[in-house]
């Protein structure tokens, strides 16, 4: 009965994490920050990618490609993006996003920072995961 | 002449006898004379309320030592939209109620359908598995109490149409109970009985808010698309796809 009670308590605290899977490939621990040249954006269900050019002198063209995961469509129309007016093809933003656990170019969008110093939020499980970094470093703090 | 009399009478006093008995039968056993309540629009529900789906998935406690899984296989990835008591729907999915004489109708934007007969028949004996469930409703007054049985067993929880999660069981019973509260939300509060999965009965409220129609818009859709590259087709474990797409353009020129 305690399991349930906590449950629905836990249902009633506000959190946030809409999850369309466990999210399992993604490091929900660490956040990273990387400069990226916008070269498309994949409007596309059950997630919207993102993928960018970011600045690599291993890469003979001086440039790795890299991909970023977002929500559904439906969640990011409602966190404000579409399809045409959130991101140009060449703008250069500053992502934070969840790595991928094997290191691979790509992630998570927790928000991205464009030229203008406006920011555009990623979608609800990231800013879950963040949330509870942060619960975890203020415990860490106490 | 007194028989005739008297066989007009017993004539007419039968008729009243049935038009009163079938009045009573559509009274007491169906919504037909129900004044309906206004549940017009779409709705969606309060977050923060019955989304935290996520933690219900990993939190292993709830459930039965011996409940399952689905199997990961790469027909899993697409399952058809589904009720699983939960809420209607994938937990984030707008939803809308049609009321009208003798049934209710409960439609999500991921084409969920639920079909709730209010005309006081029974829930069938031996159901067939829909994706919706098996349902009945009764009001009293504005409030709509629902049950339903004949769910899939193969359906997911605590997200439905999802690769992860519980295997839901057999058996499983949900009741409903939806009323308008003071500030115009739907309230839902919900029963859950799944003997296969669940270690106790669940008992969960879920809050639904009216929307504007500049608010609702339909996404076709996000559960079930045709390809989803967050799951390996072959292995029907989740990954991070970073095949590129086609025509990206060149990287920059510095």
């Amino acid at each position: 009965m305690k399991n349930i009670a906590f449950l629905i308590i836990s249902l009633l605290s506000g959190s946030i994490s809409i999850a369309h899977h466990s999210y399992a490939p993604i490091d929900k621990t660490t956040v990273n920050s990387i400069k990226v040249t916008i070269a498309l954006l994949q409007w596309t269900n059950p997630h919207i990618y993102l993928w960018g050019y970011v600045e690599d002198d291993s890469e003979e063209s001086g440039y790795k490609l890299w991909g970023f995961q977002a929500g559904s469509i439906t969640m990011m129309s409602r966190a404000g993006w579409t399809k045409e007016g959130t991101v140009e093809v060449g703008e250069e933003l500053t992502i934070e996003y969840f790595p991928i656990k094997d290191g691979s170019a790509g992630g998570e969008i927790l928000s991205m920072m464009h030229a203008d110093g406006t920011v555009t939020d990623g979608d609800q499980p990231p800013k879950g995961w963040f949330r509870l970094m942060q619960e975890a470093q203020n415990d860490e703090e106490l | 002449m007194l028989n005739k009399s008297f066989l007009i009478n017993i004539f007419l006093f039968c008729i009243l006898t049935m038009l009163a008995a079938c009045e009573s039968t559509l009274n007491s056993s169906s919504s037909y004379n129900q004044q309906l309540p206004d549940w017009s629009g779409w709705w969606r529900q309060v977050p923060g309320v019955a989304n935290n789906g996520q933690d219900w998935l990993e939190n292993t406690e709830f459930y039965l030592p011996n409940a399952k899984k689905p199997i990961t296989t790469p027909v899993t990835y697409c399952i058809p939209t589904r009720f699983n008591g939960l809420a209607n729907g994938s937990l984030f999915t707008d939803v809308e109620f049609l009321l009208m004489p003798g049934r209710v109708t409960i439609t999500n934007a991921d084409n969920l359908l639920r079909r709730i007969y209010t005309d006081g028949r029974a829930l069938p004996e031996n159901p067939d598995y829909l994706n919706g469930g098996n349902s009945v409703g009764k009001w009293e007054g504005d409030t709509l109490i629902i049950e339903t049985i004949g769910l899939h067993p193969d359906t997911t929880f605590p997200i439905a149409s999802r690769p992860t999660g519980w295997l839901i069981g057999e058996d499983v019973r949900v009741i409903e109970r939806y009323s308008l509260d003071d500030q115009g939300q739907l309230i839902s509060q919900v029963q859950l009985l799944a003997p296969e999965m669940l270690k106790e009965t669940l008992s969960y409220t879920n809050v639904y808010e009216r929307l504007s129609s500049e608010e609702f818009t339909y996404g076709d859709h996000d559960v079930c698309s045709s390809y989803d590259r967050s799951i390996d087709p072959n292995t029907g474990e989740e990954r991070f796809d970073l095949t590129p797409p086609e025509g990206l353009p060149p990287p920059p020129t510095n």
